[in-house]
């Protein structure tokens, strides 16, 4: 059985602070860096709910669409977009920030990977007047690597039915 | 019915013979308020698809233009579509995008309707009514629903033509893809998302733009690679000019990049490398079902638009809608559209394929993203606003051909379907109604876009 284990003291702390490095490193577009802490093996997804009536069991379609299900080689393909210097959408640059909180850290018995339960709120601005503003959950596993934790698998839950940031050409 | 055409000077928003149009069709609220009336009026507008209602009770909600809908799958499979407002009070009637239900029951006061829109229940009828109220008089404000090979699209206007002879001569071409090859499915739900612009940006860009593609797209194209990476920064043509366009009488029209379906999945990922297979099995087949010159149409890339606001990117996966929000405002709907008898694990890859480029977090749409906006926001000033649009690309060089209906534009890099999106806009704006668009020659509008 796969438990999961609170982590406390310095085990979690590491965790949180790799995830304040992660989210520096992609509002300094340090992409490469970054990716240094991506699992070859990673699945990045992130999903909108379909509005669907709490009793109503009898609709057997999937109430999820997955907006993002990538892994290694498309995350690397969206780095790739923006080192070509021809990605006009981004230049002017835009302007990140990453706010993280409510950060709950488990181990699984089982693998020993953290899984981590966590908010991100995120301001984008871009252009002269869009300041856009993202809040969303994150369920994600960690694994140890040589180099330090790396992200194995990040799971996005856009709470918003409609997306009002018109994109989501950034990492999450 | 006509609120406001009078105030709107038809004639002046489009040159059919010039490829002309005025920017104040992308702002104007006169202009948009008769758009409403006359083009979302009369025009069919897509609704839902089998494979998202499939048993009886099944229904999705939606839009036609600003009016909210139910659609929904009856006990003898066929489907109807009614205003989603109760006859009462004008209530909302139902908040859930989709599910099954054996009524709806309105929030307010709880007037309760069955799945054919019939009045059922009154609370306390009565006792508050006394047998006064003819409960057959308030059902659901019925809306005209047709299917087109699985996809459902509804009509405000009875006169309207059937959805079969709206769609005409594109016909011919998407039943190559939604039929010959074994049918289509769109898988659900649908990513949403807003853009600050007017409806016919995006209808236009995905009817007729290949020009856009290899510079707009630049960086994506760069870093997928694949069969379009070749027109990259738009420096020169590949080979036969890239494709062909092809526009129809009431405005539907598409591009064609020629054996580019598979072109935005990345040629080493695994929808990439599954999907090329696919066409390598199927598109021998078609070819000798349809002819070599025919056939070439499957598996090659098709960017449309039903007119008036329903895209679609065959090869891409990607099936869109554009519901107006006012003129400088719209909601994206995208759904996947996949082939029936791909199997799983290839419908699965091209759907996040799909997604990643196309949908709300792809690569392409963000590149669109800012031009669909510019293009409409940059007319609130006033001189911008009182400028042309220029849609003269191939302009003389269409023509007709024995194999192929419709008009066709000869490279896939033209804009000759705009032309057809634009001469079918300004004759519908400028109707009484549907009887005398229809009693006109069927083939004045061929003569009137090629110039003869």
């Amino acid at each position: 059985m796969n438990e999961l284990i609170p982590v406390r003291g310095s085990e979690s702390e590491e965790v949180v602070s790799t995830l304040y490095r992660e989210a520096r490193l992609l509002d300094h577009e340090e992409y490469r860096e970054w990716m240094k802490m991506v699992h070859p093996d990673i699945q990045y997804q992130a999903y909108f709910q379909q509005l669907r009536y709490r009793k109503d069991k009898r609709y057997k379609l999937p109430d999820k669409v997955y907006t993002i299900d990538e892994r290694h080689d498309f995350l690397d393909a969206r780095i790739r977009q923006f080192e070509t210097g021809m990605q006009w959408s981004v230049d002017p640059p835009e302007r990140f920030r990453r706010s993280l909180s409510n950060i709950e850290v488990f181990k699984a018995s089982s693998t020993g990977n953290y899984q981590v339960f966590l908010n991100v709120f995120v301001v984008r601005n871009r252009r002269v007047h869009d300041e856009t503003t993202y809040s969303y959950g994150r369920e994600e596993e960690w694994v140890r690597g040589e180099a330090g934790l790396q992200l194995l698998k990040r799971v996005v839950s856009l709470d918003e039915r409609f997306l009002l940031g018109k994109n989501v050409n950034f990492f999450l | 019915m006509s609120t406001n055409r009078t105030q709107v000077d038809v004639e002046s928003l489009v040159d059919v013979k010039n490829g002309i149009q005025a920017k104040r069709i992308f702002w104007d609220q006169q202009i948009y308020d008769l758009e409403i009336e006359q083009i979302f009026g009369k025009c069919w507008q897509f609704l839902t698809h089998d494979s998202l209602i499939p048993n009886p009770g099944d229904f999705t909600t939606g839009y036609m233009a600003e009016d909210e809908v139910i659609v929904t799958r009856q006990d003898d499979g066929s489907v109807k579509a009614f205003l989603n407002v109760c006859t009462h009070r004008g209530a909302r009637l139902v908040a859930a995008e989709a599910g099954n239900a054996r009524a709806f029951s309105c929030t307010y006061h709880g007037w309760s309707f069955g799945m054919d829109g019939a009045l059922k229940v009154v609370p306390m009828e009565e006792e508050l009514y006394r047998g006064s109220l003819d409960k057959s008089k308030f059902g659901l404000r019925e809306i005209r629903v047709e299917s087109y090979r699985g996809l459902y699209y509804g009509n405000f206007d009875a006169q309207a033509p059937s959805l079969n002879d709206y769609l005409g001569d594109v016909k011919f071409y998407l039943d190559i893809w939604m039929d010959i090859n074994g049918g289509i499915e769109l898988v659900g739900p649908p990513s949403r998302s807003l853009l600050n612009c007017n409806w016919k940006t995006p209808a236009e860009n995905f009817v007729g733009d290949a020009y856009h593609v290899g510079w707009t797209h630049l960086a994506s194209l760069m870093a997928l690679g694949g069969e379009l990476a070749a027109i990259g920064g738009n420096e020169a043509p590949p080979n036969e000019g890239l494709g062909m366009q092809v526009t129809s009488r009431f405005g539907h029209g598409f591009g064609v990049l020629w054996d580019a379906a598979p072109a935005v999945h990345a040629i080493n990922s695994k929808a990439g490398t599954l999907y090329r297979e696919w066409f390598a099995s199927r598109k021998p087949k078609m070819v000798e079902k349809l002819g070599a010159k025919v056939g070439r149409i499957y598996g090659s890339h098709l960017n449309g638009t039903v007119f008036p606001n329903n895209s679609y990117l065959l090869g891409t996966n990607t099936f869109k809608l554009w519901v107006p929000r006012g003129p400088h405002q719209i909601e994206v709907f995208t759904w996947a559209i996949v082939e029936k008898e791909m199997p799983a694990e290839l419908k699965n890859a091209v759907v996040s394929g799909m997604n990643s480029t196309f949908g709300s977090a792809g690569m392409l749409e963000a590149d669109d993203s800012d031009n669909m906006e510019t293009m409409t926001q940059n007319n609130r000033g006033r001189m911008t606003r009182e400028g042309k649009l220029n849609s003269q690309l191939g302009l003389g060089f269409d023509k007709l051909d024995p194999d192929f209906p419709g008009v066709i534009g000869q490279s896939a890099i033209g804009e000759t379907s705009y032309r057809g999106f634009y001469r079918a806009y300004k004759e519908i704006m400028g109707a009484d109604n549907w009887k005398a668009i229809l009693k006109l020659d069927p083939d004045a509008w061929k003569h009137e876009l090629i110039g003869q």
